[in-house]
């Protein structure tokens, strides 16, 4: 009789747990959830063990990733007269989605989410670096991500890849006859290659055509290099084409990030 | 104590030390994805026999410091890692532990564990997966994690603390 009562308490208590764990899951997988305070605090702490317990391995790879650390999406591709000249045609023009008008800030890589497969990345910067939520990750292949939750030390940034139904970036495709905008709305694991959806089908695209940001909907700044065309599928009723984008970036292996911030007036 | 602590907090570390770096090594993080912590909480289950309560006491905060430290998922694996703690306190008595069963435990856990957390997504629909995907992460984290906890048990059968189960 003991032992039967035993046997139901357990039973009650696995039932318990999982409706539990499913409630909880619930409130934590939402995008727009606030870390409060406490969780804030234990984030940073965990993310200074991290970072002390990753500084071997990071400073072994920084020789191998050492061009990396730079901020080369901007030196890369404008000298200084260029530089000049846009700005003074961005005070002109009052433009401020232009990549000119950010500062950068570069991040190691702490951990990558364990969960969630494996979405986000931790860095070691937060608050205290300048870094706010929705900033832009890139790397020098190119836009990765953008700032999801940031803490004093450390912020989480949302790969790309995510699959998920919030995480949707405008884009502009180069194409010979000019540009057209579309939505970034997936990855394929198994081609690793990123989706865009939407194309309308009288837009002459080609394998090679070169894939950036456009700018809409202000998330993400205009030019940031995402990747070219590889494959380009009609719809079944051939009003709209899906296109699956090569980056030049695996995202299975990214250690330095740079983070964009919007330059101090 | 200090034996099965130190076991948890190596692996720990190197769960978060290898899923960054393994990459570097073998190109494709996804092929050997670890999950030695949960490996290390089934192969010291033994050592608490007689102390259930100190047992899930070590897996709740252990799942909460990889909520933290890992996921940023609230508490989500701190239940997880309770419930896979109760079932493999469960399994325990029921099995004479040697190198062939460790292995099936292994297996039975880390396919458990997916297939909670797929559930979980599936349910909550956050994320769209498919039966495909559950499959591919339990056949690419099999691998490593069995041999990982083979190890763990060798270790741990050969150390003076001897297994007080079975």
């Amino acid at each position: 009789m003991y032992k039967k009562s035993k046997k139901r308490r357990k039973i009650i208590i696995i039932l318990i747990v999982i409706f539990c764990s499913f409630f909880v899951l619930f409130y934590s997988l939402s995008s727009n959830r606030k870390l409060t305070l406490v969780e804030s605090f234990f984030k940073d702490t965990a993310a200074i063990i991290m970072k002390g317990v990753m500084l071997p391995f990071t400073s072994l790879n920084a020789n191998k990733d050492s061009d990396l650390t730079e901020s080369y999406v901007i030196q890369k591709n404008l000298n200084v007269h260029l530089e000049e000249e846009i700005e003074q045609l961005r005070d002109v023009l009052d433009l401020n989605q232009t990549l000119t008008g950010y500062d950068v800030v570069n991040a190691t890589v702490i951990t990558r989410n364990r969960g969630y497969w494996y979405q986000t990345l931790t860095i070691d910067k937060g608050k205290k670096d300048g870094l706010k939520k929705n900033m832009v990750a890139i790397t020098k292949n190119g836009l990765i991500g953008k700032i999801q939750k940031v803490t004093n030390y450390s912020s989480e940034i949302k790969l790309i890849t995510a699959n998920d139904v919030n995480n949707k970036v405008s884009v502009s495709i180069a194409t010979t006859t000019g540009e057209t905008t579309a939505i970034l709305s997936g990855y394929d694991k198994d081609s690793n290659l990123v989706l865009i959806s939407g194309v309308d089908s009288r837009v002459n695209i080609k394998e090679g055509d070169v894939v950036t940001t456009s700018g809409l909907g202000g998330m993400f700044p205009r030019g940031i290099y995402i990747g070219e065309v590889k494959t380009i599928k009609n719809d079944k009723y051939g009003l709209s084409k899906t296109l699956g984008v090569e980056t030049s970036q695996n995202f299975n292996n990214i250690h330095y990030v740079t983070v964009l911030k919007e330059e101090e007036k | 104590m200090i034996f099965q602590l130190i076991i948890v907090i190596i692996s720990f570390f190197l769960d978060g030390i290898l899923s960054n770096f393994l990459s570097y090594m073998i190109s494709d993080l996804s092929l050997f994805t670890p999950y030695f912590t949960i490996v290390s909480i089934i192969i010291i289950y033994p050592f608490f026999a007689k102390k259930n309560n100190h047992y899930f006491i070590l897996v709740g905060v252990t799942g909460f410091l990889y909520d933290l430290f890992y996921t940023n998922l609230l508490f989500t694996n701190t239940i997880f890692f309770l419930l896979i703690g109760l079932i493999v306190s469960a399994l325990y008595k029921k099995i004479q532990l040697n190198i062939i069963t460790n292995f099936f435990l292994l297996v039975f856990v880390i396919v458990l564990y997916h297939s909670i957390f797929a559930l979980s997504l599936f349910i909550f629909n956050v994320v769209p997966i498919t039966i495909d995907n559950v499959l591919y992460l339990i056949s690419h984290s099999l691998i490593l994690n069995i041999i990982y906890g083979e190890i763990l048990y060798l270790i741990c059968k050969y150390l003076p603390h001897k297994r007080q189960l079975n």
